[in-house]
């Protein structure tokens, strides 16, 4: 593909999918203006570096794993990532399974360490496969499956039996 | 009552687009195109 089809292909993704991109990098940061300013760096960023992208079927995940890179970025330089060892990460799991109502659940997401809640937000969120969640978060897939039985473990979130299928 | 995947999701979708991302999203390409034209 020429590298001037590759940039309207490209572009033609960031127009499709800007709404996309704006609600991930908001679900990141939580802010307007920040959510705002990683879409227009991610969008340059994609923009200029637009040829070293060698297969043109995954624009869409090359381009989300960008908005997702620089969120995290974000957030590191604004520390705003909670460090959870693995006994908090335990005490969030304990007690037993209950239905949460809607802000409590939503609270329970807001909490979740970041490599759990991008997974929860590509693949239930965005719709995206397991493969593709790994591609983006340049992740194998195992890892993504392990990751995700967790974090839902840890939003006591039952799954249905399609769901419990993909993650075993 | 949507199952607790559903409930989140609807929050995600219920996310509100601001005005300005039409704009910033048309900026950010046309900065780009503007600079540094493709190349064959």
């Amino acid at each position: 593909m020429l590298q001037s089809e590759l940039e309207e292909c490209l572009i033609r993704c960031i127009t499709d999918y800007q709404t996309n991109i704006y609600r991930l990098a908001y679900s990141y940061v939580r802010n307007t203006e920040d959510a705002l300013d990683i879409v227009q760096e991610s969008i340059h960023r994609a923009l200029v570096s637009a040829e070293s992208l060698k297969n043109p079927d995954a624009i869409k995940n090359w381009f989300f794993r960008i908005v997702v890179n620089l969120s995290l970025d974000f957030l590191r330089k604004h520390k705003r990532i909670r460090i959870v060892d693995d006994e908090t990460l335990e005490s969030y799991s304990s007690g037993t399974a209950d239905d949460y109502p809607d802000l409590d659940l939503k609270r329970a997401l807001e909490e979740l360490p970041m490599k759990y809640r991008s997974i929860v937000i590509l693949r239930y969120f965005e719709d995206m496969k397991i493969e593709e969640v790994a591609e983006v978060l340049q992740e194998n897939v195992n890892t993504i499956k392990t990751r995700l039985y967790q974090a839902l473990r840890l939003l006591r979130i039952q799954l249905n039996d399609d769901s419990s299928e993909e993650v075993q | 009552m949507d199952n607790p995947i559903e409930q989140l999701k609807k929050g995600y979708q219920d996310i509100p687009i601001p005005k300005e991302l039409e704009c910033v999203v048309e900026q950010a390409i046309k900065r780009r195109k503007g600079k540094a034209p493709a190349s064959k």
